[in-house]
């Protein structure tokens, strides 16, 4: 036997598709063939040594950021919460059915009414999703953060499980369901919102400052004028 | 041949799923998929539980770098979640898994081929500190998780299989590392049962040349300070 076809059986038997007559065959090989039996050795070592590696965990913060990314992707995607693709397409029907009907009685009661523009105070918008009665659905808000509604009909106040991840619902399926919703997507966006809110305060103090500046400037000027002679 | 009346897709679905007060942790990767599949998403959070690190552990020997490994594999929890009504129970989920961070890979690897590593660097020129600009040079330097792993064995290890050229080095991993069948190796890389079998081979082959100067073949262990 040729050192070459020993090797291709020395493989197989690794892989425990070597039949009886095989493995003698390979043993008479590598009884009268040192540098065979010395492949043989340093193949076993070297492939023995790929054990040693142990296994390894990602970053704690792994499943959040899958889930994270999951959010995300089917925010993108415009998928409903634990939906995939192949559902959304299944549901997409039912939907445009539903949006052109939504729509053609928007545009009727624009007609019916006369009224186009939008009133000059207006409570937060939320979108409602239609579940039925006793379990709680999220709604988005204008300013970038979520509530969920009561089943009596109010607002209820969000509770947040972590960080962005928010508990909704009140029932035993609600809370089974919680696991993939989130306030507004990421960490960082959180942050940039919260930085975002801080930066406005601060302009609107600097702003206060400049016009207390301002009057007190006025208010010395007056003092000064009546003090002149 | 399916009946499409009865509700028999052709997806091998159990009659009933499991009820929500089953413990999730007891069902096999199939039945958890099919509950993903009705949108329970809490039976994909078990299975993200139970395989982040095989798979971590797949990609990081795959490209020896732990942020990269981290990056796809959880971009293929996402893509498997986004797809899973792709998924059919008569392939294993782990197969399927490994198919989407494989192929995730092998696009990576062929964008890199096109694009060599590049960072940017500022050049002032003349006219001071404000007319300068950002350049882009390539980056030959060795990432520092290099020099790290290479102190050790596990890192002349690591090491070798980062040397074993890219297309056998899937089908090498997969056999050595994840233990996976020839056939589950060919659905996951989808290549012909010989070729899988030649591939991991001349993987083995590369590996071992690279290994071999290490070895102490008295008592077949690893030369140097092993762990």
């Amino acid at each position: 036997m040729k050192c070459t076809k020993a090797q291709e059986l020395y493989y197989a038997s690794r892989d425990g598709f070597l039949d009886e007559s095989g493995r003698m065959r390979l043993a008479e090989h590598l009884a009268g063939c040192p540098s065979c039996a010395l492949f043989v050795k340093e193949a076993d070592a070297c492939l023995g040594a790929l054990r040693e590696l142990p296994e390894l965990s990602p970053s704690e913060g792994f499943e959040w950021n899958v889930k994270r990314r999951i959010h995300e992707e089917r925010n993108r995607l415009g998928l409903r919460e634990g939906a995939s693709i192949g559902a959304t397409r299944r549901w997409m029907p039912s939907f445009a059915l539903g949006a052109a009907a939504a729509a053609a009685v928007a545009v009727a009661a624009i007609f019916a009414f006369g009224r186009f523009g939008a009133p000059e105070t207006s409570a937060p918008t939320v979108a409602r999703s239609s579940r039925p009665s006793g379990t709680v659905s999220t709604g988005y808000v204008d300013q970038g953060a979520y509530l969920d509604y009561a089943p009596g009909g109010g607002y209820a106040a969000p509770r947040m499980v972590s960080d962005n991840v928010i508990s909704i619902g009140t029932g035993p399926d609600a809370a089974e369901e919680s696991a993939f919703r989130f306030v507004a997507g990421s960490r960082e966006d959180s942050l940039m919102r919260e930085n975002e809110l801080l930066r406005r305060r601060i302009d609107g103090l600097e702003r206060r400052m400049i016009l207390l500046q301002q009057a007190l400037e006025r208010e010395r000027a007056q003092r000064l004028n009546l003090s002149l002679p | 041949m399916t009946d499409t009346k009865n509700g028999d897709d052709g997806l091998n679905r159990p009659t009933e799923l499991p009820s929500r007060d089953i413990d999730l942790r007891e069902l096999t990767d199939e039945e958890l998929m099919l509950l993903v599949q009705e949108g329970r998403s809490r039976a994909y959070d078990v299975l993200v539980a139970r395989y982040k690190n095989r798979l971590f552990t797949y990609l990081f020997r795959l490209l020896n770098d732990r942020d990269e490994a981290e990056e796809f594999a959880q971009e293929t929890f996402v893509k498997a979640y986004i797809h899973a009504e792709k998924y059919r129970t008569v392939a294993r989920f782990s197969t399927w898994l490994y198919t989407i961070a494989t192929n995730l890979v092998r696009n990576r690897i062929r964008a890199a081929k096109r694009r060599p590593a590049m960072v940017s660097l500022w050049s002032e020129s003349a006219g001071g500190e404000d007319d300068g600009k950002w350049v882009d040079v390539r980056d030959d330097s060795q990432r520092p998780d290099d020099d790290f792993e290479r102190k050790d064995v596990r890192g002349i290890v690591q090491g070798a299989i980062g040397r074993i050229p890219e297309k056998y080095r899937s089908p090498f991993v997969l056999r050595e590392m994840s233990e996976m069948s020839y056939e589950e190796i060919a659905a996951v890389t989808g290549l012909k049962l010989g070729t899988v079998r030649s591939r991991i081979n001349r993987g083995r082959a590369h590996f071992k040349r690279s290994v071999a100067p290490f070895v102490n073949g008295r008592d077949c262990t690893l030369k140097g300070n092993g762990k």
